[in-house]
Parts: C-alpha cells; structure tokens; sequence
C-alpha cells in the first residue's frame, strides 16, 4: 500500500472515530440500569395447568421499553406491549420442568434476558380423575373420637364452594405407617421412655397395618423397612441411642421417599424434641412435599412449648396442612399416652370423596374445609387442601383472555 | 465426630448383631429382612459406602451398584450414596433406574453441578431432550463457565437435530476447556456424521493426546479411519481402545462393524460375540448379530434376534427405534424372499425371478448366493445385463478371478460399467498395468466421473508413476468436491508433491 493511501485511510478513521465513541456510550448508557427479571414462576418452583409468567423490567424511563417477549422451552408464548408484563401459560398436567425465558426489548435496540427454570414435582395424592379422596377426624372435646356421624352431617367446603359427598365410611383399611425417631444428643436420658411408648404403640397396631422405623440425628437411617412383625420393629426401635444433631427435615423427606410408591392410608408419626440443625432440606421443601403427598402427619415435640416459637409453628403447621395432629407433652412420661392417642386415631377415621364443582383443573392450590355444623363442639381434621391437576392427562379449556398463550394442552391463542 | 456409647451388655449385644448384620448385606443384597441396630446400620452405611466408590473408580460398576442400593437403603440422607448410585447407574448403562437416586442427590444438594450433568445425561440417553436441557441449563446457571454443561447441550442440540446450535455449544465447551476430551469427541463425532472426515479425525486425536487413556476417543478415531477406507489404521486404533478399556464393547461393536462392511464374517462374529459377552443389554450388539445373520443367509435367526432385543429391557429409546426400524426392513425382505421363491416354484424356469433373489441376497450381504442365482439365471437367459449382474455379485464376493472373464467379454462388447469393474478387478488381482488402462478407456467416456480418477491414481501409484498418479488424484480431488473420502487423498497428494519436490 502507498503511503499516500495509508495516510486517507487513517484520516477517515480518525473521522469515525468520534462517531463509534459516541454509538459505544449512548449503548452503556442504554444498558446501564436496564434489567429483566422473571417475578413468577421463579426457578424452583412449579407450575400446573394454566398459570401467569410474570416479569419486571427496570428500566429509567419506561416508555423506551417496547415489548418483552415470553418463551417457554425455546417456544414463543407471548409478545407483551405494555406494562405489567405478563401472560398466561397452560403448563398441562404432566410433571415437566420448563426452561422459560423474557426479553425486553429497548427502543435503542439493546435486550435484556432473563430465564427461570420450573421444577419437575410428581403429585403424590389421590386425585382419581375427578375425584378428591380425604381421611377425617372428628373428635370432641374431651378427646373422644365421634364414629357414629353420617354423611349428611358433614360440610365440605372447596374454596368456600360446599361440595358433594360421594364416597362416605369408616376407615376400615390398614394403614402404612413411618415412625420417625429423634435419637439427637438432646434426647439424653429420654430414650428408655422413648423405647416404652414407641413399643407399646407397635403393639396398638392392627394385624395388617405396616410400620417402618427411621432413626435419625444429623443422618437419617432406616433401621427396619415396612413390616407387620412387630417383634422386628420393637427390636429397631430398642437399639436407638442418642447423640449427635438433629435433621428432622431430611428424615421426614425419607419418609415421604419411602411411602410414595405404597398406595393406601399412609401415615408418619414424627417424635423430635427440637429444632432442625443439620439438615439438607428445607423446611419449605419438606411442607411442599406435604401437600403434595397424601400422607397424614402426626407430630409429638416433647418439651417443644410455645417459647421455641419455630419449632412449636412448624411442628403445627405440618400436622395441621396434612390433617393429622401436633401433640406437645411436656415430659417423656406422658409418650405412652400419646403414642397411645395416636393409635386410636388412625383406627376412628372416615373415608370421604368428592368431585368438585370447579372443573378447571388449573393446577391451583385449593382450599378444603370440613365441618360438622350441627355439632360445632367437634373438632373436625382433614387435609387444608390439594393441587387441582387432573391425573388423566388432559388440560384445562383455555378461555380466552387478552393475554393467553398456548400451552402443552390449550389451544392457539 | 460420632462418639461410641459406653462399653455395656448392651453395646457388645450391638456389636455382635452389627457383624451379622454386615454378613447379612453382603449375602443378601436388598433390604433388611431383620431390624437393623441402630449403631450397625451406621457402621455398615459407612463400610459399604467406601467401598463402592472404590469399585467406581474401578469401573466396576455393576457391584458398586450393588453395595450403593444396600446403603440407600440403609442411609437416608447420604447424598454421596445417592450420587454414586446414579453415576454407577449411568456409566452401567441403566439410564432410567439412575433417574431416581441422581434425583434425590439434587433434593439432598442441589447446588451440586455434577449431579445436575449426570441427571442430564440419564434424560438425555432416555430421550427426554426437555428434561436433559433444564438439567444441563440449572448446572450453567450455578456456574455459568462450566464447560460440560455447555457439552451437555451440544448433544441435547444434536439429538433435536440441530447440528449448528450443537457444534456451537461444543466449541463453547471448548473454549472453556481446552483439554475437555468429551467435547472434542463429540464434536468430532458430529463431523463425523456430516462427512467432515478430516476435521473429525483431527477432533479425535486432539481428544486422544489430551487423554492418552480415551477409550473413546480411538473408537471414534477408528470409525473415522474406517469411513475413509483406512482400514489397517482403523483396526489399530480400535485395537488400541480394547487394550484401554477391555471391559468397554464399543470397540469391539466398532470391528464387527468394520468386518462386517469388508465382508469378513468369521472376524465379524467373533467381535460381536465379545461385544455380546460385555453388554449383554445394549442394543447394538443385537443389531450386528442380525446384520450378520442376514449375511450367513439366516433370515428367521436375524429376525429372532432383533424380536428378543426388541422384547427385552433395552431402554434407550434411540436404540429401540433402530432396532424397530431393522426389523422393519428386515421383514420386508423376507417377506420379498418368500415371495419370490414361491414364484420361482410355480416357473422354475424365469431367470428374471433369480436375479430379483439375487439382489436381495446381495443386499443381505450374501455375496456368494447372490452369485448362484445370477449364474442359474444366466444359465437360464445368457443375456449381458444378467452376466453383467452375475460378474458384480463375483466382485463384490471378492472371488476376482471368477469375475475377470465376464467382465472382459463384456467391456469388449461396449458396456461402460463393465469397463470399470474391469479395471477394479484387474487391480484386485495384482495387473495395474491393466487397470490403468481400463480405466483410461472409461474415463475418455466419462470424463466427469471423479472415482474412475481415484483408482486409475491408486494403480498409477502401485506402478510408480508418481507424477500422472498424483494428476490423476488432482483432476479427482477438483471433481470430487464435498465426497467424504477427499481427505485421504488430499494428504496422499501433499506427500506426493513433498516428494516430488524433494527430488
């Protein structure tokens, strides 16, 4: 090249150069401060059925947004021209994890991406077709069990929306039960009575009921798998010590591992005497699980009182979600008669089911109650609730909206 | 650390039953059909546990799997336990039992990034394409310069067919991790499909001088050499893969194959019966026996074969399609065979019915019965066109000498594929001299042909005629543009040319 040429052709870079400069800060300045965030679902968590994507652009002025765009595994679902930004997805019913993603696109052609991954969840729970199947208490108030009601005693409630009962009797089915036994080194000095009540329960166990025992402190182990012996389960349960920490989430996770592929009453019994303090799962995790499972919790805190507040409002909320009771004794004394209550219970519960009136199996938490108006001295226990996610693999209808998007099983928008 | 209870009645009581208990898992294998201790179940969790991970870093998976399934039995919360048991599962092939327990890893860790990838990879080998992107995408948004995860896509890509989004995740993968063999593998086994022979084979050896123990890598790096022809360098290298790894079928699938194609059936077999012997569930194995069945001219043993595979629990759905797809053709073909010999009883006389035979016989890769029925057909109706069709089934069965007179006759009589077959098969005897001038003769009809320049440059070659071999292979080289097998001929030619200047 000559130089005469080198010299133009710097020359007409040095002209550009201003221009690039200017094109380079006008983009940092677009970008700086301009952001995309997916608010719902967030990665985790799952979705069923027809649900909202939800995302927040942040952004200076908002009016240099001009449109974000969803997609749900690599799909377009939905272009959003204004704020809030959001549609609406038909996820299906089948347990799947989506890989969902929102672009924000500015006015000076500069995007931003945010993705959120949704979690695959199995539900673990009766939900036959179109049918709910719950087990119920009814107990008054000096702790007598009430067998004697009827069908037409009973309120049951979807959401507020009374419902009809259909299948209606005493339970009359074994149960398979978990016994979950805190041998954490706060447990010192209580194991012996431990050993007495869990044994005396054993023996309340009816001839075709199955039990399982799990040992845990900072691990969790399973010391005898499902049986009816109970020679076998009162040998697991006596050989139980004490020591180390205490990760009651993990241990009831196991249970739930252990009781999902058995179909039938199921049941865990939980004995701690206190807070979590090693374990991998979440309190959070180990409720979803709950209410994804149809299994009933009971649990007993010993020396758990209203001062450990955590403790005491996770051991409630656990049994109270799932339909089963908390029991907080004070001494390890009063075990046995606990134990004993227990036993009881699960041999005084009624078998109910229902279709409910809400057929849009949207994948929504629903709220169930049941009451028995004419005797309001009862205190009626049931699960608070289930996914509404059909088992037969269809989808909800979608009903036209302005922002609806097709989905696994909905139609085109 | 775990102290000991004090030394009591008791804790010797707890000993002794730890010790029965340990006998009692190592025979029995499952769960326990009596109560365990307390303190013997975390005694024996512990035993079992290190001592499968011993046998995984073995490679003895099938009893690593074995103690793990005692211990997640045993040991509820124990993530290295799951994620062993998953790994184990995996490298065992049993894709779908591993999904459970790699699951349960995540719930007890769920920032671990190698149990998100090994999830990914059981989805992804069971077809769950959805499911194996999420896993690898939650790995990268743990850790997003994390090159197996961008690996993991590739394939994910790849198995959707989209070869560019792969090829790019596998170059990202690489760009992350110069010294990844996985990603170099896998890239050149995508080439490797596309026809880019060269750069595949380029992949295969930048994997292997990476990991100089890559199994894998010298399989692939066979096949590669395979597809260019280089068969001798194939066999070694695959040969060198047995010697790495000699519990590993694949290459031995990769010589049975390689026999299979060159028509050498009693190496065939032999390969394929060892491969059978190491991965009696796999599904290629099953699909190599029939192959090679087919070609013994044992139709009815081919079929069982493929329905017994089919029938068992071979779970890899891209497996499954491919026998599904064999078997398929398969009955078609016999059911064609029977045809045609049902017409051949009722006109025993209608050598057109012979040579429809003789076709699905060479098809089959039953050379030699190809070649009797094209002879009783010729017999029959001594036109060209079927002695034409008699002297290829000859060639293709390698039985040169049979051929040559045929083809001779032929050629003499103007027909230009018998031109060329002549010279192929004067080549295979040893008379390049020959050779080249059938060849020559055909090129001057067909000009734009680019094989007939590539094997008048071999026997050129053979002869010494360096300079006019390597024209030859310049004038194919410009008219074979884009076929799989230039590479080979472009290094030939690059040797050629350094010699020639050389001299």
């Amino acid at each position: 090249m000559r130089r005469s040429h080198v010299r133009a052709l710097a020359a007409v870079l040095l002209l550009l150069l201003p221009s690039l400069t200017v094109s380079l800060s006008d983009e940092v300045s677009k970008r700086k401060g301009f952001e995309i965030t997916i608010t719902s679902p967030r990665t985790g968590e799952f979705r069923f059925g027809r649900a909202e994507i939800t995302a927040e652009v942040k952004i200076d002025d908002p009016s240099l947004v001009e449109k974000v765009e969803f997609t749900v595994d690599d799909r377009l679902a939905f272009i959003d021209k204004e704020p809030p930004y959001s549609c609406i997805y038909d996820f299906g019913t089948a347990p799947h994890s989506f890989v969902i993603k929102a672009r924000a696109f500015h006015r000076g052609n500069v995007t931003v991406t945010d993705t959120a991954i949704t979690r695959r969840v199995i539900l673990n729970y009766q939900v036959q077709v179109n049918r709910v199947v719950l087990n119920a208490t009814a107990q008054d108030s000096g702790h007598r069990f009430a067998l004697d009601l009827k069908k037409e005693d009973f309120r049951l409630e979807e959401d507020g929306v009374p419902q009809q009962i259909i299948d209606f009797y005493v339970e009359q089915r074994p149960v398979i039960l978990c016994l979950l036994l805190d041998s954490s080194g706060s447990m010192q000095g209580k194991m012996d009575r431990v050993h007495k009540a869990a044994d005396r329960f054993v023996d309340a166990l009816g001839r075709e009921d199955q039990a399982l025992i799990i040992d845990f402190d900072e691990r969790v182990f399973l010391l005898q798998d499902f049986t009816r012996d109970t020679k076998l389960l009162k040998e697991a349960i006596e050989s139980t010590y004490a020591e180390g920490g205490t990760a009651l989430y993990d241990a009831l996770f196991a249970a739930f591992r252990k009781l999902r592929d058995h179909a039938g009453r199921k049941a865990i019994i939980l004995l701690s005497d206190g807070e979590d303090t090693n374990s991998k799962f979440s309190y959070q995790r180990v409720l979803e699980t709950a209410k994804t499972s149809e299994v009933i919790i009971y649990t007993i805190g010993l020396g758990v009182s209203l001062l450990d507040v955590s403790t005491h409002s996770i051991l409630k909320e656990l049994a109270g979600e799932t339909g089963g009771r908390p029991f907080f004794p004070g001494k390890a004394e009063d075990l046995e008669e606990i134990y004993q209550q227990i036993a009881e219970e699960l041999r005084s519960q009624y078998y109910i089911t229902y279709s409910p009136g809400n057929e849009n199996w949207d994948g929504k938490w629903r709220k169930i109650r049941l009451s028995v108006p004419q005797q309001k001295e009862l205190e009626v226990r049931t699960r608070r609730g289930y996914y509404a996610v059909r088992r037969d693999g269809s989808a909800g209808s979608s009903s036209p909206g302005r922002k609806e998007a097709p989905g696994q099983g909905a139609g085109g928008r | 650390m775990r102290r000991l209870p004090k030394i009591s009645s008791r804790s010797r009581r707890l000993t002794t039953l730890f010790l029965a208990a340990s006998l009692g898992f190592a025979a029995v294998g499952t769960a326990p059909a009596s109560a365990v201790t307390s303190l013997a179940a975390r005694n024996t969790a512990f035993k079992l546990q290190s001592e499968a991970m011993r046998l995984y870093k073995d490679g003895d998976y099938r009893k690593a799997i074995e103690l793990l399934r005692q211990v997640t039995n045993l040991s509820l919360n124990s993530f290295l336990a799951y994620f062993y048991l998953g790994l184990s599962l995996n490298a065992d092939r049993q894709y779908s039992e591993a999904m459970e327990p790699l699951k349960t890893a995540l719930e007890l860790e769920p920032g671990h990034i190698q149990a998100h990838i090994a999830l990914g990879d059981a989805c992804l080998k069971l077809g769950d394409l959805s499911e194996a992107r999420a896993e690898y995408l939650r790995a990268l948004s743990l850790q997003n310069n994390y090159a197996p995860a961008h690996d993991g896509l590739g394939r994910v890509f790849e198995a959707g067919g989209d070869d560019d989004r792969a090829a790019e995740a596998y170059q990202k993968a690489l760009e992350l991790n110069v010294a990844f063999p996985d990603a170099y593998a896998n890239l050149g086994e995508l080439y490797l499909r596309r026809g880019r022979l060269d750069d595949a084979i380029d992949l295969f050896r930048k994997a292997i001088e990476i990991k100089p123990d890559f199994s894998l890598g010298y399989s692939r790096l066979g096949i590669a050499y395979s597809r260019e022809g280089l068969h001798h360098q194939a066999i070694a290298a695959i040969n060198r893969a047995k010697t790495i790894a000699p519990r590993d079928p694949l290459p031995y699938l990769s010589l049975g194959r390689i026999f299979l194609d060159l028509g050498n059936l009693t190496r065939a077999e032999s390969e394929i019966e060892a491969a059978l012997a190491r991965d009696p569930g796999g599904w290629e194995g099953p699909l190599l026996k029939a192959r090679l069945l087919l070609a013994n001219q044992e139709m009815h043993g081919a079929l069982a074969v493929l329905e017994q595979a089919l029938g068992s629990e071979i779970r890899e759905p891209f497996g499954r399609r491919e026998l599904q797809k064999t078997l398929d053709r398969y009955r078609a073909m016999a059911w064609r065979i029977a045809e045609l010999t049902g017409a051949l009883a009722g006109a025993p006389g209608e050598a057109r019915l012979y040579l429809d035979l003789a076709a699905l016989m060479s098809e089959a890769g039953a050379q030699d019965r190809a070649a009797e029925l094209a002879f009783r057909a010729s017999e029959l109706s001594p036109d060209d066109a079927g002695r034409l069709q008699l002297a290829y089934y000859l060639l293709k069965g390698q039985r040169y000498s049979a051929a040559l007179p045929i083809f001779q006759d032929l050629a003499a009589l103007g027909w230009p594929p018998a031109l060329l077959n002549l010279g192929i098969t004067q080549a295979a005897l040893g008379r390049d001299e020959e050779a080249a001038s059938a060849y020559g003769k055909f090129i001057e009809g067909h000009p734009r042909d680019p094989l007939p320049r590539l094997y008048l440059g071999n026997s050129l070659l053979r002869l010494g005629r360096t300079r006019e071999a390597e024209a030859s292979y310049r004038t194919y080289l410009d008219l074979a543009a884009g076929d799989e097998k230039t590479g080979k001929v472009r290094r030939l030619v690059r040797l050629l040319q350094e010699a020639g200047e050389s001299r």
